[in-house]
């Protein structure tokens, strides 16, 4: 089953059936997307034309009302929709999984889900996929057939390579020249300054930033037992520990490096959700479209 | 200093390999595991590197001090303050020992050490050991578990005057060692140390012990604790007092023997002897001590009354080794005539010299009592009155006659069987001795005439019998210048080594003339010729009143039941009709005593005398008197050394202090169970800690 189906099927579907809360979600990010766009500065008019009973007021022309006592609708180009880009983070940590779905098929499915959603409301989406350097670099546009080439990149790219976000994120940084909305989802296992201070440079270049921050349960946890050589997946060299002694350790590592990206996205602006990979991909949606509409109110 | 009791234990230190093996291959025994937040881990084993090696090697040094302490604690740590361990015994496990505490008479005067010693044995035992204490008077074969009884019971002991059989003894730690259930034997002879002690019975006993009590797994071990060698040696003894008969008449005169020895080193200065009869001093001699000699003094006594007498000998003022051995008693039976009973089955003719010689003569008051019977009025009761039966030249007997002399001479009896004209000695070798198993001393053969022109004369073969004690000492001559013409050789060559069996006088050709054999509680002398003139002519010789009145005094001089006996034994009086007997000792303190029966005669039988002294039976106002002594065998001092006990009983160790029994085995209240136990206490300390401290660095990881 391609990545499409699946996400149509399975999550979408689902997502369609979930209870009212959660589609007001969606609605409302979507909704909010729009309006926060046409407020910008870089919107541009396009014409009147009459009102019509159901139009929100607050569009109407109140100038042209005042010189020839009509009412009259404004309307704005089609540039005014949402500009998002998708980066998903394929480096060889994104591989890895304790249990059925790895991490970067988990990032997979959300971006697919998202794209879907954002395309089918007429945004534009766009994709960036990169391990410590940027594999493919979809601009966004809002057609249902960029939309499938997006996924079909998107399912084709395999794990592997080092992770090195900072760079990457500054260099695309520089690339973004309109406003937009940029969601990074990615393990994070990187240096959180570098992480975060590209991020910034992003939001410095008018980009509305969101962290998805993903990770398998077992690196939260840590629930090995016993004696093991650990070997990883960017070419670290192996450790041999027992688990039992260095679980207590690492799990506070493990949190200060979540509590530092966390601390640091927020004093960025920058909006950040976790989210583990066994968790129920549709809830994890919900919850992370609640979170994006939070953050942009 | 710090001494192993299982050095061979410390191989166990081996396992301290196990854990450190385990150590190296849990390195290397680990399963590969991909992961992806090695950020994260090496970031913590870089932080923990050092904290993770320090805590996997204490965690090894905590398992290996274990098992390292576990085996140090096996290997039986003990802790000495003496330098000499050269004679550590070693002991295995529970232990079961039986203390033969030897507190016979010679141990008196180190009664106190003798204690002490089996004190020390005592504190060497330990938890789970078990003690079993056999003494002279006590031979109790309890399992003493509880070591302050056995403190108590060694502090109850006392010495006694008794002999110190070791053979006995023995056989009852044997039957004390059975009762014990632990693994590892110990028997320890606390003993004064007398070689005397260790007679061949008791060399075999312990040889029969160690046999029997040894296994596949353990043997027994043998100790003997003894005070030190080299002590003062003193002692002065009246070794024997003897009165030549204990039956006397009134009006007889006794002579009386004693012996007194003195041994060690003896003080070179005079001492009295005092000899008493019925308390009254009779005399009173001073001797000069000198070192191992014996020194015999003779002296007469004659009682005027019938009765039960005694006689004392004491050596007065000494301060020796052994006290209890300086002064001994005898009993005297003394009545108005000795009844002699003759029997012959003719008119009295071959007994008519004997009855010359008993009777008296006109002016002497005679000892004895003849009376005459004949062949067919023998019965049992008749017998009974008389101590002393003559057969002269006897016919045939029938078989009831027989068996009722036989039961005679068993029951206390004696006889003399003189042969004649009328003895076929086919007859009586089938019936009276039946080659040994009759009453006749043995068998014998055809009458033999000797020779004209041959001079045969009896001669003595043993002086100093007491039968012949009247006789005067010129005895060699005394018979001499008499002639036998005719006699029936005795064959002697069956019997001859039967203790029992002794010839007293032989012809001068060297045939047995007269023998004697103790046949149960009685005595049969038999002479080859006749008591007649027809076979020789002794009878017609001066010799022959003192020879036939000294057989008939010693024949008679027995009392039985015997009243001169040695500490150890009971003493047995025939009781008198109304039972009201009752035994006491010399302060007059009543002895227990219990009704039983003796060779058919109802007695009255005391408990077990262990001191010596002099007992009197008492009915209403009349008293026997039975004497106790010290056994001789107890006034030797002939000390136990090394070399003869290395000889003697190779297996036994002997220790003579309470030093020696320390370095031996460790008192029980030195640091040697402190020490085990403590090792393994840590042991199981070190394991809780290893299971905190694992608990702690892993499953507290758990809970969070």
């Amino acid at each position: 089953m391609s990545l499409l189906h699946h996400v149509q099927e399975d999550i979408l579907e689902r997502l369609g059936r979930v209870g009212i809360t959660a589609r007001q979600a969606v609605e409302s990010i979507l909704s909010g997307q729009h309006r926060g766009m046409r407020r910008g500065l870089s919107v541009e008019f396009a014409g009147h034309r009459p009102y019509q009973l159901g139009d929100d007021i607050r569009h109407l022309d109140w100038t042209v009302f005042a010189r020839t006592d009509r009412l009259d609708v404004r309307l704005f180009d089609e540039e005014t929709r949402l500009r998002a880009t998708l980066i998903v983070d394929c480096s060889g940590s994104m591989d890895y999984t304790s249990h059925s779905i790895t991490k970067l098929d988990f990032a997979r499915n959300l971006a697919a889900a998202l794209g879907l959603l954002m395309v089918g409301q007429g945004d534009s989406v766009g994709l960036v996929t990169c391990d410590d350097k940027i594999r493919e670099h979809i601009p966004p546009l809002s057609s249902m057939s960029h939309l499938l080439n997006m996924l079909s990149i998107l399912e084709s790219n395999r794990a592997g390579g080092d992770t090195a976000l900072g760079p990457l994120l500054e260099d695309l940084a520089e690339r973004l020249h309109r406003r937009g909305l940029v969601i990074l989802l990615s393990d994070c296992i990187d240096n959180t300054e570098h992480i975060t201070k590209a991020l910034h440079h992003m939001r410095y270049r008018k980009q509305d930033v969101r962290l998805i921050h993903i990770c398998d349960p077992q690196e939260s946890q840590f629930t090995f037992s016993g004696a093991h050589c650990f070997s990883g997946f960017e070419n670290e060299p192996d450790i041999i520990a027992d688990a039992d002694r260095i679980r207590h350790h690492y799990q506070q590592q493990f949190l200060e490096h979540q509590q530092e990206l966390a601390r640091l996205c927020h004093q960025s602006g920058i909006v950040y959700h976790s989210c583990l990979t066994d968790q129920d991909i549709v809830h994890t949606l919900i919850e992370l479209l609640n979170a994006l509409s939070r953050g942009r109110r | 200093m710090l001494q192993l009791l299982n050095p061979w234990m410390l191989l166990g230190l081996l396992a301290i390999a196990a854990p450190i093996l385990i150590h190296l291959l849990h390195r290397y025994r680990v399963r590969s595991t991909p992961f992806a937040g090695m950020r994260f881990l090496d970031q913590v084993i870089v932080r923990l590197r050092r904290q993770l090696r320090w805590q996997g090697i204490l965690l090894l040094l905590i398992r290996c001090s274990a098992i390292a302490i576990l085996v140090i604690a096996l290997a039986q740590p003990l802790w000495r303050s003496q330098q000499d361990f050269s004679q550590l015994l070693e002991r295995q496990g529970a232990t079961a020992a039986v203390i033969v505490f030897d507190n016979s008479a010679s141990s008196r005067q180190h009664f106190a050490k003798l204690q002490l010693l089996a004190h020390s044995y005592i504190n060497t035992l330990r938890s789970g050991d078990a003690v079993s204490i056999i003494s002279v008077d006590q031979q109790n074969i309890q399992t003493i578990y509880d070591f302050n009884t056995a403190h108590a019971i060694i502090d109850r002991l006392e010495h006694t005057d008794a002999r110190s059989d070791v053979a006995v003894m023995l056989q009852s730690a044997e039957l004390a060692m059975r009762a014990h259930v632990n693994p590892y034997k110990e028997i320890i002879v606390v003993t004064d140390g007398q070689k005397s002690d260790w007679d061949d019975s008791s060399l075999n006993q312990i040889e029969t012990l160690r046999d029997n009590l040894s296994s596949e797994q353990n043997e027994p071990r043998f100790i003997m604790l003894a005070p030190q060698q080299g002590y003062q040696v003193n002692n002065s003894s009246i070794r024997l007092l003897q009165s030549s008969q204990q039956v006397l008449a009134v009006g007889q005169r006794c002579l009386i023997s004693i012996a007194i020895q003195h041994e060690g080193a003896v003080p070179e200065h005079q001492c009295i002897v005092r000899i008493r009869a019925d308390g009254r001093v009779i005399d009173e001699r001073v001797i000069d001590r000198s070192a191992d000699v014996e020194e015999i003094i003779h002296c007469e006594y004659e009682f005027s009354e019938a009765g039960s007498h005694y006689i004392s000998a004491e050596l007065v003022g000494l301060r020796d080794s052994i006290p209890s051995d300086n002064i001994r008693y005898t009993s005297i039976e003394v009545t108005k005539r000795i009844p002699v009973l003759l029997i012959d089955s003719h008119d009295g003719k071959q007994l008519r010299f004997l009855t010359y010689a008993l009777n008296a003569s006109i002016e002497e008051q005679s000892a004895f009592v003849v009376e005459h019977a004949n062949i067919t009025d023998i019965s049992a009761e008749r017998l009974a009155a008389y101590p002393v039966v003559v057969l002269a030249d006897t016919v045939a007997l029938d078989s009831q006659s027989i068996a009722t002399i036989e039961r005679y001479v068993v029951g206390g009896g004696n006889i003399i069987v003189a042969l004649g004209e009328q003895s076929q000695a086919s007859i009586i070798n089938s019936l009276w001795s039946r080659n040994g198993d009759g009453f006749l001393p043995c068998n014998i053969m055809d009458a033999r005439e000797v020779p004209s022109g041959t001079l045969v004369y009896p001669q003595f073969k043993q002086h100093k019998h007491p039968a012949f004690a009247t006789l005067p000492n010129n005895r060699d001559e005394l018979f001499s210048s008499c002639s036998v013409s005719r006699f029936m050789p005795l064959d002697v060559a069956n019997v001859i080594n039967d203790e029992n069996f002794n010839i007293l006088m032989t012809l001068n050709t060297g045939e047995a003339f007269l023998v004697e054999r103790h046949r149960g509680q009685g005595r049969v002398l038999l002479c080859a010729s006749s008591m007649h003139i027809d076979w020789t002519d002794i009878p017609s010789h001066g010799v022959f009143v003192p020879w036939v009145r000294g057989l008939c005094s010693y024949l008679a001089s027995f009392l039985l039941p015997p009243r001169n006996i040695h500490c150890g034994e009971s003493i047995i009086h025939l009781q008198h009709e109304s039972g009201q007997d009752s035994f006491v000792d010399q302060d007059g303190n009543t002895i227990e005593h219990k009704r039983g029966s003796w060779q058919g005669h109802q007695v009255a039988r005391s408990e077990t005398i262990w001191r010596a002294g002099l007992y009197a039976a008492r009915h209403q106002h009349q008293r026997t008197w039975y004497a106790v002594n010290v056994p001789s065998s107890e006034q030797q001092i002939d000390l136990i050394d090394q070399q003869w006990l290395e000889e003697a009983i190779p297996q036994m160790l002997l220790m003579h202090n309470e030093e020696e029994i320390n370095n031996s085995w460790g008192s029980g209240d030195d640091s040697a169970t402190a020490l085990w136990s403590f090792g393994i206490l840590l042991c199981i300390a070190l394991l809780a800690v290893e299971m905190f401290y694992v608990r702690t660095l892993t499953q507290s990881e758990h809970a969070q």
